[in-house]
């Protein structure tokens, strides 16, 4: 028996998983050309699976920025900055990034996973109860078992059901409460106002993950809680650089009291090395971008409304509401690996979810849709969906989509 | 203190039985695992059972169940928990 036999079923899943043709959790790209497109095998791809919103990768300024840093500053920081010290751009981010949020605080972490176990672990422990919504992200089911806190999931999105589990804890300890603006499996948004209603209610503490929001929703950009009017009830907002603004890395902000103490506790934060300068130039100047420039905004959602548009006419099981991220549900993981296959072929990259990451053991293909996109491009995305669903009876071909 | 545990076994029992397909009767030392609940569906019983009961059972100690017995152990320490405080 060898070390790793306890993954044998896993490994016989991945093998009926790669039967049908290309595989999912290995995909190699020869080059990626914009934020749209890439080659992959030779061959041209439009990619639409990317949680690239703002279209900002190659965006000139952020490149620029981050080539100077570069030159200027060398390839990295090569440790922590508790131990190797911040360099002048990690506080200028984090100011920026508070004046952004209107908040007294910020911390910038090296990614956004990192940013939810540093938040997490940190500002609760034994005694304290968390609350968090059942279909989270895996940094913050990984984020509260480093806190050690009483750990309660709710139904998704279900503020009835978060009530009730608030209800039903002992007395003692502070609670918090954690959800997220956008899910990044199925696109839909917590129901904030009633939450935050609910959070003042029973004197919890609310974090949002706003990874999937920050810069798509919200007049300024300012994600589901500046959408929902109730930034002020919102005490802590985590978010990451990696999709809205193209990098890499992630933060907090907050007004909490002593927020700044988080520095000297947060492991995530205090035992590995901070962004390299060259990181932290280019999301500065995408940060800028986002904010000078409401119209990429504008052209995400317009692009998401079209896509969405277009896939509920031909008739696709989807979510009810637009979303950039826009996910097809399909009857089987088959079917989808199929679909997924065909769509490579057809010179279209979006990605494949299956369970267990998937909720309730849907399979989806799920697309991330950016302002980069042109409407050309995501025409050619529901001619190719509406044609293979044909040929694999997903849907019947009654109508043609109308796009637009 | 008795009886409401049998109530409990065989209520928690009928909740897992619901969800695995094709079987008549949950043995207590069944493995959860092995009844082909994947961990949405396992997520989903623990939800179900919170909600009969008003408990939560909260997530760290997931571990501690193995088999349908320890759930119900769980329940019960939580149950009698809730009655003395
Ligand atoms: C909700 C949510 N939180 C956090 C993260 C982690 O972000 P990062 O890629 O910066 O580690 C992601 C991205 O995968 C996410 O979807």
């Amino acid at each position: 028996m060898s070390l790793l036999s306890h993954l044998s079923p896993l490994r016989d899943a991945y093998h009926r998983l790669t039967q049908a043709g290309g595989d999912p959790f290995d995909v190699n790209f020869d080059a990626i050309l914009s934020p749209t497109e890439g080659v992959l095998n030779g061959s041209r791809m439009l990619l639409l699976g990317t949680n690239n919103y703002l279209g900002l990768t190659f965006d000139p300024a952020c490149v620029a920025s981050a080539a100077q840093a570069l030159q200027m500053q060398g390839t990295g920081t090569t440790g922590s900055r508790i131990a190797n010290g911040t360099y002048g751009g990690h506080r200028a981010l984090e100011e920026q990034l508070a004046r952004f949020y209107g908040r007294r605080s910020a911390m910038v972490f090296t990614t956004g996973y990192q940013a939810n176990l540093g938040m997490l672990s940190s500002l609760v422990g034994p005694g304290d109860h968390i609350v968090i919504d059942a279909d989270s992200h895996a940094s913050i089911y990984d984020g509260v078992k480093l806190s050690r806190a009483t750990v309660t999931r709710f139904r998704h999105n279900d503020p009835k059901d978060l009530s009730c589990r608030l209800g039903r804890l002992p007395a003692g300890g502070n609670t918090l409460i954690v959800v997220e603006g956008v899910y990044s499996m199925l696109g839909d948004s917590a129901p904030l106002a009633e939450i935050a209603a609910i959070k003042r209610e029973f004197g919890a503490y609310l974090l949002v993950d706003e990874a999937h929001s920050m810069g798509v929703l919200g007049k300024n950009g300012r994600g589901l809680a500046e959408a929902a009017g109730v930034e002020a009830e919102v005490d802590f907002i985590v978010g990451t650089f990696s999709k809205s603004l193209g990098a890499i890395g992630g933060f907090c902000v907050s007004d909490q009291q002593d927020f700044e103490l988080l520095r000297l506790v947060s492991r995530p934060y205090m035992f590995t090395a901070s962004l390299p300068p060259s990181i932290i130039a280019s999301v500065s100047a995408a940060l800028d971008r986002l904010q000078q420039e409401p119209a990429l905004r504008r052209r995400l959602s317009d692009n998401a409304r079209r896509l969405h548009t277009a896939l509920v006419a031909a008739g696709f099981v989807i979510s009810p509401k637009p979303s950039p991220i826009i996910s097809i549900q399909l009857a089987s993981p088959e079917l989808a690996i199929a679909f997924w296959n065909r769509l490579i072929d057809a010179g279209i990259y979006i990605n494949l979810a299956l369970p267990p990451a998937t909720p309730r053991g849907i399979a989806l293909l799920r697309s991330s849709v950016s302002a980069a996109h042109s409407e050309e491009q995501l025409d050619r995305v529901v001619d190719a969906m509406v044609a293979i669903a044909g040929e694999l009876g997903v849907i019947t071909p009654r109508r043609r989509a109308v796009s637009g | 203190m008795a009886y409401e545990a049998n109530h409990v076994a065989v209520r928690i029992k009928g909740l897992v039985a619901e969800r695995v397909p094709r079987i008549d009767a949950v043995a207590g030392d069944a493995r959860i695992r092995d009844l082909g609940l994947d961990s949405v569906a396992v997520m989903d019983l623990v939800m179900a059972v919170e909600d009969q009961y008003e408990v939560i059972v909260p997530l760290e100690r997931l571990a501690e169940i193995e088999t349908v017995d320890d759930l119900i152990r769980v329940v019960c320490g939580l149950i009698q928990g809730r009655v003395v405080s």
